[in-house]
């Protein structure tokens, strides 16, 4: 593990902002979409169990359509330590990051740890869904997205997993590779 | 005669919103530290956890003693985290420093974060804080500029991981320099001055 801050190095600043949306405004921002959809299914799920859905009723093969399933990240929260959570299925939004997913103790970015880890424990404690618009800017490259991160748990009832759902709003600069 | 201004800008800065909460934080290098908090209780503070660390990178717990070393001033307004928990969320706060709004003050002494929830942003931002300088063994100083649940701070705060007897960082120090006055503002007061 070797964090120092992203923007080490001249002319590297990193701004990012990360804006929770209030949740009326999704059906309209992301209709048609995988977070759509994944805010439909958590809902309903939310609502038949009046608690966090169980992941083993969340996953179900059924439950999902099988190209939606492909379309989800999620995040392996069960252990103490955020350290040791891990990032499955991550999406390739851009060329943004050489980060592939795998435990947070190898995720590169200072920044981003502190963020994400943040926001994961606080959706794990909370059992809250969050929806969130994130624009990040560093050095040169540049990219926008929404997320979606819903929690499930695990049939002793301690949430477990956070499945995420994201949509990239503008296409990633990189202005030195131009 | 020249007169030098250095440009102390953050090297990173994050923005959020919840609802009607909103913050800016911004973190600089050490550099940045000495110049814009030259002379500051957090210069002091910081010296001090440097001459403790010795040769090493960080000071072992039973050499930092800001009580007993340090001017009360200055070690009266540091807190410090247990971070021995696992979970950041359940790391708690000591020696809170008092706030004119009762509950952001020494009330918060002796909680959890995870008792704190209320707090939002505020406290999902911390527990990352925490987390990355217990696990980076690195000093981090942030400007933290925010309005949650209807309380306006803005400050400076240095932070200081120490070391345990097993080398591994369970408490960290920090100190807050007011940049101006806490306050309660109501909404659509908390960009005017």
């Amino acid at each position: 593990m070797s964090w120092n801050p992203i923007s080490q190095g001249p002319g590297a600043a990193a701004v990012q902002s990360r804006n929770e949306i209030p949740f009326p405004f999704l059906e309209k921002l992301d209709s048609q979409t995988s977070i759509h959809d994944l805010a439909v299914h958590w809902w309903g799920q939310y609502q038949s169990v009046n608690s966090v859905p169980f992941e083993s009723d969340f996953l179900k093969g059924a439950a999902l359509p099988s190209d939606l399933n492909s379309m989800f990240t999620w995040v392996n929260v069960q252990d103490e330590n955020p350290l040791n959570f891990s990032i499955e299925n991550h999406p390739q939004l851009s060329n943004f990051s050489t980060y592939a997913g795998g435990p947070i103790r190898n995720h590169p970015h200072l920044l981003n740890v502190s963020s994400i880890v943040g926001e994961y424990l606080f959706c794990k404690n909370t059992g809250k869904p969050s929806y969130l618009e994130i624009e990040q800017k560093i050095g040169d490259r540049h990219r926008k997205y929404r997320r979606l991160l819903v929690p499930v748990k695990n049939s002793q009832g301690v949430v477990n997993k956070l499945i995420y759902a994201v949509r990239l709003l503008s296409e990633p600069l990189d202005a030195s590779s131009n | 005669m020249t007169l030098l201004l250095t440009d102390y800008r953050p090297v990173e800065v994050v923005r959020g919103t919840q609802g009607v909460d909103m913050q800016v934080r911004s973190a600089y290098t050490l550099d940045a530290f000495h110049g814009l908090e030259f002379g500051t209780d957090l210069q002091v503070m910081f010296d001090y956890w440097r001459e403790k660390s010795g040769a090493g990178p960080l000071p072992q717990g039973e050499n930092f003693n800001p009580n007993r070393d340090l001017p009360e001033h200055v070690a009266g307004r540091m807190s410090w985290i247990d971070a021995s928990a696992a979970d950041p969320m359940n790391f708690s706060v000591f020696n809170h420093i008092p706030s004119p709004v009762t509950q952001y003050g020494v009330a918060l002494s002796g909680k959890r974060l995870n008792q704190i929830m209320s707090l939002g942003i505020h406290i999902t931002a911390c527990a990352g804080e925490y987390f990355v300088c217990q696990h980076s063994k690195l000093p981090f100083y942030h400007e933290i500029e925010q309005v949650v649940g209807g309380i306006q701070r803005h400050y400076t705060r240095l932070m200081l991981p120490v070391l345990d007897s097993d080398g591994q960082v369970t408490k960290i120090y920090y100190s807050c320099r007011p940049k101006r006055e806490t306050r309660k503002v109501s909404i659509g007061q908390a960009g005017s001055s």
